[in-house]
């Protein structure tokens, strides 16, 4: 068990990989993983496109890199970035990442992923977001446990205008939507982790707001 | 006539079941709504002031809005919009009411599909400020080269 939670703990959204080819049998280990996600009425959702292709990759890193871009610009408007960046105060520094933000570069490295597994969802059940949800973290945890690293990229269907580009780019039919794109490769970073709430501060005994008593 | 308050009841509760869904996310999820009704008028423009202003004309005429102006910042890229006498309204006042932050504004989702369509530029409301005082929203987008 404590194995497991090391790889839950270990996992980093990977953004940039080797230029190394990922072979078909741990793709379909991944989406085996994510096959075996729980599913409310067993209605089993998931749908997964493997792709390849380059000229799909970068049409799919172009829908992500202009959805980023506005939504970033739009956060630039509001002073979210400035929120988001408070910590920082390296201004060269926060110049570099306020400008690859607002132009959608953060989004980019689609195309350079060896493969992206896009999720799509069957509508006609009724749990669909959390069945794929779990089918996806099956899928990360699969792929980090066989040395590969993945990123969730919600920037080409976060946006419905986006996401109606995406399911007609990649043929979806109607009945179903894309859910996310997972993109997947060996790691060419190490990223370390980010922060996260401490326990203590998250959990609550029996009712929200109740801390557990001393 | 129909009850207009059949609508509005409609409306923000469709609203606010989306934003308990998806929270701030739902703004993403509304960005279309609208466009069928703009479509059904022809918006003529080549920069984004006439396409504003077309569409502009076309919500005033139709009665969905009374009036609405707009400035630039010195960017060119930010745009604020004040939104008077609006048939959404009384939905957004009653949204904010339920401590439903306003996250969709049809009119100005018109006003974004049409450059885009027309023009090509990327666009994105940025936050919308409903003021039921005064009968008004403000509604701050990005219009910018991609």
């Amino acid at each position: 068990m404590d194995d497991l939670l090391e790889l839950m703990k270990t996992r980093r959204s990977i953004r940039r990989y080797q230029d190394r080819d990922v072979p078909d049998e741990l793709l379909e280990k991944i989406m085996e993983a994510g096959r075996w996600a729980p599913s409310g009425d067993n209605g089993q959702p998931w749908r997964f496109i493997v792709v390849r292709d380059f000229e799909t990759k970068k049409a799919l890193s172009r829908i992500a890199t202009e959805g980023s871009g506005r939504r970033f610009s739009a956060e630039y408007f509001t002073g979210r970035l400035d929120e988001r960046f408070e910590g920082l105060k390296d201004e060269k520094k926060k110049a570099r990442a306020y400008q690859k933000l607002r132009s959608g570069a953060v989004s980019s490295f689609l195309v350079n992923a060896p493969v992206i597994i896009v999720v799509c969802a069957y509508l006609d059940v009724w749990d669909f977001p959390y069945d794929v949800a779990m089918a996806t973290q099956n899928m990360q945890l699969m792929a980090h446990a066989l040395g590969l690293g993945t990123c969730v990229v919600v920037a080409p269907v976060c946006d419905i205008i986006d996401e109606v580009e995406t399911a007609e780019l990649l043929k979806v039919p109607h009945g179903y939507k894309v859910a996310l794109p997972l993109a997947v490769g060996y790691p060419a970073e190490s990223p370390g982790p980010r922060p996260r709430w401490a326990l203590e501060d998250i959990m609550y005994d029996e009712e929200f707001g109740k801390r557990r008593a001393e | 006539m129909i009850d207009q308050t059949y609508f509005q009841d409609t409306f923000s509760a469709l609203a606010k079941s989306l934003f308990y869904e998806r929270g701030r996310g739902a703004c993403f999820r509304a960005t279309m709504v609208g466009r069928d009704y703009i479509d059904r008028h022809e918006i003529q423009g080549g920069t984004s002031e006439t396409v504003i202003e077309n569409c502009i004309d076309v919500l005033v005429k139709n009665n969905l809005i009374e009036r609405a102006v707009y400035k630039k910042d010195q960017t060119e890229d930010f745009f604020t919009f004040e939104v008077k006498g609006c048939a959404h309204l009384p939905v957004e006042a009653r949204l904010k009411e339920e401590g439903v932050p306003a996250f969709v504004c049809p009119p100005i989702n018109m006003i974004l599909y049409k450059i885009r369509q027309r023009i090509g530029l990327a666009v994105e409301i940025a936050d919308i400020t409903v003021d039921q005082t005064e009968g008004r929203c403000i509604v701050r987008v990005v219009i910018f080269t991609q």
